[in-house]
């Protein structure tokens, strides 16, 4: 009944950890590239190093360590595994960014890489979730993620494959990717997340259950629709000027759609969280705040604009930068000090530092700050960003390296349960 | 039945813990020594309903050993010493200390909330049992 499944305890910090410290190196590069970018396909490479190279490494590092704990999957030798993804995945974002940025002929084996490393990785944790022995919002929101991983993987590599030769389709399947990879795995993954450590950590009521469900299966529904009319397109031969006219009303009105339930879940969790009964003030809910007011704006602005003022640009900030990115910082705020205190209580120590003592908490609001301003420049002035952006992330660093240091110092100690441990 | 009447009770242990959390921030010190001893309380009963009757009933059919319940168990005492430093930290009137174990205590004992409710708990309605008799008892101690 319950093969499997493992309450043990966390997978080594190693393993995420490895991921976590890679993920900022891209963000600094973005940083640079972003001074020197003139085309639109450079201004793509820069968006897939936030969007692979940060945002992607830090979902794989958090899920390694979240599935043992959350749903109760074991991976065999976390340490290992980890390398196996990190290598191919993390060659595959550097040869995207070179080929795509310096307009350099490495499409085919970046795709093969991405392929390979985010492909199976993918599907053994999908695997993993559907054979989860509960049935939560969040498992919903983490299996739907992962599905349009896998789908906007595919159109990714379509996309890359034949875009020095781009057939008809090619404008279709563009914003196509791009939507299943912002609303279908980015957005489902933080929905899915922080149903679940908004009421745990700030102590707050739970966003009603059909609400939670209605959320994921209408972002799920209408980025269901979508690939159905891509597919139907696909197999059609109409006039292209007709199917392009009939195909961009009803992905506007579905993008709409996929707008509301994200305007509906950031107006619930502010809610929430201003409602919320723990009532300190910290650095990680100044991001969650930034976070879910940009996945307010960005709900809205579709709406808001007439259809000739709509910039994809401002969009994709207010999306990634403000509303993901945000986000992630301030988890990572909380999980990395609370992983470090963690294994080296686990191995029986009681005199390290909690984890308030890991951090210096001005610096985290000083991040919080440059965070805003290379936020708040990316809309108005991207380049002005570059310097903040690299400057965040080398704070971040900064940030992190109390606690990362205190584990690596308590590893080589001697556990006191020495001699009569498990370890 | 034990999943919803454990889920609640971790809830109300987190209602016990933020005025507590409230109450150091704002450096008051006789209410957060006031608030202390009931949330302490809270948490000790929650954990010795599960030792006392729970998990020696669920291992009746999963078995011991090194197993998740031995797990749970590793990570109560974990628990139990943050509460203990709190209230040092809380009697030392030391609000950084404090507020960092408060911290450690919340993020610590939610992560292991989740593993119960998650998965514990669910084992637990599946098992064979008299769930009742079971509930009746933890409600005993």
């Amino acid at each position: 009944m319950f093969k499997g499944v493992s309450l043990d305890q966390a997978p080594p910090f190693e393993a995420p950890l490895l991921f976590f410290l890679t993920a900022p190196l891209f963000a600094i590069l973005a940083g640079a590239a972003l001074t020197e970018a003139l085309f639109f396909q450079q201004h793509i490479a820069i968006l897939h190093l936030f969007s692979l190279g940060f945002m992607l490494n830090i979902m794989f590092g958090a899920l390694l360590q979240m599935l043992p704990v959350v749903i109760g999957v074991k991976f065999q030798n976390p340490k290992r595994m980890a390398w196996w993804v990190y290598i191919p995945l993390n060659t595959g974002i550097a040869l995207f960014f070179i080929s795509l940025y310096f307009d350099i002929a490495l499409y085919h084996p970046a795709a093969l890489l991405l392929l390979l490393s985010i492909g199976s990785f993918a599907l053994l944790t999908l695997y993993k979730l559907f054979n989860a022995p509960s049935n939560t919002p969040t498992l919903w929101a983490f299996r739907l993620s992962l599905i349009s991983l896998l789908i906007a993987l595919a159109m990714g590599v379509f996309l890359l494959t034949t875009l020095k030769n781009p057939p008809e389709i090619f404008g279709f399947v563009l914003p196509m990717h791009a939507l299943f990879a912002a609303f279908g795995w980015i957005a489902l993954l933080i929905i899915g997340v922080s149903y679940q450590v908004i009421p745990m950590f700030y102590v707050t009521t739970e966003i009603d259950r059909r609400v939670q469900y209605m959320v994921i299966w209408l972002i799920s529904g209408a980025l269901t629709l979508l690939l159905l009319a891509l597919i139907t397109l696909m197999a059609t031969d109409e006039n292209i000027v007709v199917t392009f006219i009939l195909s961009a009303t009803f992905g506007f009105i579905l993008f709409l759609l996929l707008n509301f339930a994200l305007f509906v879940y950031a107006v619930m969790t502010l809610l929430r969280l201003y409602n919320r009964k723990r009532s300190i003030k910290e650095p990680s809910l100044g991001f969650w705040y930034v976070g879910l007011f940009a996945a307010l704006a960005a709900s809205i602005y579709p709406a808001a604009m007439p259809f000739n003022h709509f910039s994809d640009n401002i969009y994709a900030v207010l999306f990634g930068y403000g509303f993901a990115i945000s986000i992630i910082y301030g988890m990572l705020y909380k999980i990395i000090p609370f992983l470090s205190w963690f294994h080296i209580s686990s191995r029986g120590f009681f005199d390290m530092p909690n984890m308030k003592e890991m951090v210096d908490e001005r610096l985290l609001y000083l991040h919080l700050g440059l965070h805003l301003l290379s936020f708040a420049l990316l809309i108005l002035y991207p380049k002005a960003a570059a310097p903040f952006i690299i400057a965040e992330n080398i704070l971040f660093y900064i940030n992190i390296k109390k606690a990362v240091k205190i584990y690596f110092e308590y590893k080589a100690k001697k556990s006191p349960f020495e001699g009569f441990s498990r370890q | 039945m034990i999943k919803d009447f454990m889920t609640n009770d971790h809830r109300e242990c987190d209602n016990l813990y933020a005025p507590l959390e409230e109450a150091i921030s704002k450096e008051d010190w006789d209410r957060a020594l006031e608030l202390y001893t009931p949330f302490k309380d809270a948490m000790l009963h929650h954990f010795a309903m599960e030792e006392e009757v729970l998990f020696p009933k669920m291992e009746e059919y999963v078995g011991g050993g090194e197993g998740p319940i031995y797990v749970m168990k590793m990570e109560h005492s974990q628990i139990k010493s943050i509460i203990n430093s709190l209230g040092e930290a809380i009697e030392a009137k030391d609000k950084r200390k404090a507020l960092g174990y408060g911290e450690t205590f919340m993020i610590m004992t939610q992560q292991h909330n989740m593993k119960e409710e998650q998965i514990l708990y669910t084992m637990a309605e599946q098992l064979p049992f008299d769930k009742e008799e079971v509930l009746k008892e933890m409600k005993e101690v």
